[in-house]
């Protein structure tokens, strides 16, 4: 884990931290990659099929700015997409407690 | 990695996990078990992958690729997630260097986290966004290189795949060369220019360092040589201004000892003994010293009423022609009567017998010490080999050596001795001298004391190794009798 104080703060706001820290990680590994991945989604959903194939052209590196030229706020959608990622992930662990 | 703190309005991660649509109170009274939070992702998890898979199932690979390539994007801050990509976003939009990048300005930020930042933040901001720019742009060059070179290996295996000309695979063979070449530069950030410069510098460093070395040895051999030449002639000038002195004190010694005319001829010594002259080789000299040395040490160890019965002038006749070669016809018998009226003759064969006594005792006591000087220069000598023989150990080699040889042995080694110890003693009386000189000239200083202290041990030290050496070469000789 590269950002210690990041994942601190997310095992403290999802309440993991009665977890052993091979599960607290187990967890913050797999709601990480649906956030990713649904980042990817949204990303999809907006760009146009032009778009689509530029980005499929570029090279990796330059991706974060190409998409912070393509999607207007784009630190905004990934904030509401985390923030909607959490959400969910909690709602879902209620349900099933 | 730089923390916002939250502010009223929750506009960032942090605000979103701390204060999140679940109440608090709620949230804290519920503890979620492992299987919980499990199944609680895996079904998160189901959802995204139904919603990916729609995608997937209409446009494909091109989606994946995506995909892969936005996750790729945070290579090492993937593990952080969505918390590092809306970190990483709002760093990049504070950068105003990119142009391909959206800017956000200082009261933007603030305006996110809801209250000024600070310098140090300004600061911090700046520096990442520049690194980060600046890597970017590195990253950049490096993949549009790999491209190239991608290429253009690809036109090499073709061009040999072909057949081509071989100056068309060289060609292209080159084009990989040079474009490797041109990745590593881009890899390390450097350019060409400052490589061929640090390679001239390099150059010039090396040949300085070569020069240096070859330098250096050559004249520190110089100056070793020289300084050796100059102790050789030094100590020889010294020896050769210092002989003449012992010599005098040989002859004076001699002379005190009852020989008249004692004189160097070359190497060969000269002296007159009761009007007759002998001549002592130069390799007998020093027994011949060592045997008048032990005839004093003995008379000195004589009570003073009884020195007469050493009978003095019979016992040095008999140490110079046991040592040197008489130059003149025998005298006859009648030389030795004594004289009328005067002193009784030295000849008594009662006294003779008790001379003989005395004589045996003392050539026992000139064993003892010419063992115990060979024991003192490190030669081991055992005397209980035989009745007959002693047992000399010198260099890890064993001598043997008859008993009647043990008094020569002692008298050569008293005589080195002697001739040692004057010849040291002259050298320091010679630098006292100097030291003395010194002093009344106001020139003498602590360097010259060491320098003179120095000289002295030396010449103590030649004069010691010397003297083992001859001893050592003394007992071969006697060993073969």
């Amino acid at each position: 884990m590269q950002h210690p104080e990041i994942r601190q703060k997310i095992i403290e706001s999802l309440n993991l931290s009665g977890l052993t820290k091979p599960e607290q990680d187990k967890i913050v590994f797999m709601l990480m990659d649906n956030i990713s991945s649904r980042i990817s989604i949204a990303i999809w959903d907006t760009l146009s099929g032009q778009d689509k194939e530029d980005l499929n052209n570029i090279e990796k590196k330059e991706f974060l700015d190409y998409i912070s030229v393509k999607i207007k706020d784009f630190p905004k959608l990934v904030e509401d997409i985390t923030r909607q990622t959490l959400h969910d992930f909690k709602g879902k662990r209620v349900g099933i407690s | 990695m730089e923390t916002i703190r939250p502010s009223e309005e929750p506009e960032n991660l942090e605000q979103i996990n701390i204060k999140n649509e679940l109440p608090e109170t709620l949230e804290q009274e519920l503890v979620f078990s492992f299987s919980e939070n499990k199944e609680a992702g895996e079904e998160l998890t189901e959802e995204t992958q139904r919603a990916e898979n729609d995608i997937k199932s209409e446009e494909g690979k091109l989606f994946t690729s995506v995909k892969d390539s936005f996750q790729s994007v945070f290579t090492g801050t993937r593990l952080a997630g969505a918390a590092a990509v809306v970190w990483a976003s709002t760093i990049t939009a504070c950068g105003d260097n990119n142009p391909n990048v959206k800017v956000a300005s200082a009261p933007s930020i603030e305006k996110k986290i809801g209250r000024e930042i600070t310098g140090v933040e300004k600061a911090r901001l700046a520096t990442e966004q520049a690194k980060k720019s600046a890597d970017e742009e590195i990253g950049i060059i490096i993949a549009g290189i790999e491209r190239e070179l991608i290429e253009a290996k690809r036109d090499l295996t073709l061009a040999k795949l072909k057949g081509e000309r071989i100056e068309r695979i060289d060609k292209a063979n080159e084009k990989v060369e040079k474009l490797k070449r041109k990745l590593w530069l881009a890899e390390n950030d450097r350019t060409e220019a400052e490589e061929e410069k640090d390679a001239k510098m390099r150059e010039v460093a090396e040949k300085k360092h070569r020069e240096l070395l070859g330098k250096r040895s050559e004249e520190e051999r110089e100056a070793i040589e020289e300084k050796e030449k100059k102790e050789k002639i030094r100590e020889l000038e010294g020896v050769n201004r210092l002989m003449p002195l012992v010599l005098k004190k040989e002859e004076a010694y001699m002379k005190l000892q009852g020989f008249k005319k004692v004189e160097r001829k070359g190497d060969d010594l000269h002296v007159t003994f009761a009007k007759v002259p002998y001549l002592v080789p130069p390799d007998n000299i020093p027994n011949f010293l060592g045997a008048l040395k032990i005839l004093e040490n003995e008379r000195d160890d004589f009570p003073r009423e009884k020195r007469g019965e050493i009978r003095w002038g019979t016992r040095l006749e008999g140490i110079i022609k046991n040592h040197g070669t008489e130059l003149t016809p025998a005298r006859s018998e009648s030389e030795f009567q004594p004289k009328k009226g005067g002193v009784k003759s030295e000849i008594r064969p009662e006294e003779k017998s008790n001379s003989e006594k005395l004589l045996d005792e003392k050539l026992k006591t000139a064993e003892e010490n010419a063992i115990y000087s060979m024991r003192q220069y490190g030669f081991e000598v055992l005397k209980n080999t035989s009745d007959q023989l002693f047992s000399i150990q010198i260099d890890s080699e064993s001598y043997q050596i008859h008993k009647k040889n043990v008094p020569k042995l002692a008298e050569f080694i008293t005589g080195l001795e002697y001739e040692r110890k004057h010849l040291y003693q002259a050298w320091e009386n010679y630098k006292l001298r100097e030291v003395h000189q010194l002093k009344m000239r106001g020139r003498f200083t602590g360097a010259q004391q060491k320098r003179i202290n120095g000289e002295i041990r030396h010449i103590e030290r030649i004069t010691r190794a010397d003297l083992a050496g001859r001893v050592k070469q003394y007992v071969i000789e006697i060993a073969e009798e």
